[in-house]
């Protein structure tokens, strides 16, 4: 069982309301492309669907316009049968799980400014799969590489993985 | 797995076979999302689903491959 943090963020952000885990009111797709309306663990549940199912089910869209892909993108590993069950342990708490940050609405403008993070990146370039389990490992504390990860960094490594420098950036706020 | 009359099985096959049935004909993906809550104990379907490969064969139904589907399940839906 695989259930990162990035992947809480991401389900709290994509999957709930007001970027906490949510027991009703979440808007989401089946796999046929009919439309429901239900819970975070709803959603986990399909995306575990959409997993085992397979290509071509895990690129459609399930929730907030975004695929079973786009949650592995940012969880780093697939969603298990009994991560459904954490995550309805998280939505059913006293205090739901709510993301550590918010989504964007919009691009942000970033300043590029010369860190310890963004020698790192340059020094890793071009990011492989193991640099992006690097940082990971390092957002859940289990790593250090000597500055601090962010959900935000883990998705910019994605992005830089994918040879999308400029989304990359975006989200490291590096200059890559 | 030797094939069983769900009727003589109890609550643990009772109702896995109905609900499946029509998977391979009129795919659903919201069914196999009510198994996966059913497995973890989330969603009370009238009959248990025991183990993970109930699903997986449930998803074989989904995907037309009956045969599989029913080497993973207690069902016979090849049969019928």
């Amino acid at each position: 069982m695989t259930l990162t943090n990035s992947g809480k963020d991401w389900l709290a952000q994509n999957a709930g309301v007001n970027n906490c885990f949510a027991s009703s009111g979440v808007s989401y797709k089946d796999l046929e492309g009919n439309s429901h309306t239900g819970s975070t663990t709803d959603v986990a549940a399909m995306l575990v669907v959409a997993s085992l199912l397979g290509y071509p089910y895990t690129t459609k869209e399930i929730v907030n316009g975004k695929s079973y892909e786009d949650f592995v993108k940012a969880n780093g590993y697939d969603l298990d049968i009994e991560d459904v069950k954490t995550v309805c342990e998280l939505q059913e708490a006293t205090t739901p799980y709510c993301a550590a940050v918010a989504t964007p609405t919009t691009t942000p403008t970033v300043t590029p400014t010369p860190t310890t993070k963004c020698e790192w990146f340059s020094d890793h370039m071009p990011i492989k799969s193991v640099d992006i389990m690097d940082l990971v490992e390092a957002y859940l504390g289990i790593r250090d590489l000597g500055w601090a990860v962010t959900a935000m960094d883990i998705m910019g490594a994605v992005a830089y993985y994918l040879d999308n420098k400029s989304e990359g950036d975006a989200l490291t706020g590096c200059s890559l | 797995m030797a094939k069983q009359d769900e009727q003589t099985i109890g609550k643990v096959h009772t109702g896995f076979c109905a609900f499946v049935q029509d998977l391979p004909s009129n795919p659903s993906s919201e069914k196999l999302k009510d198994l996966v809550l059913a497995y973890n104990g989330i969603k009370d379907l009238g009959f248990e689903v025991p183990t993970k490969d109930y699903i997986k064969g449930a998803v074989e139904y989904y995907k037309g491959n009956v045969d599989k589907g029913d080497e993973l399940t207690p069902c016979a839906l090849g049969d019928s």
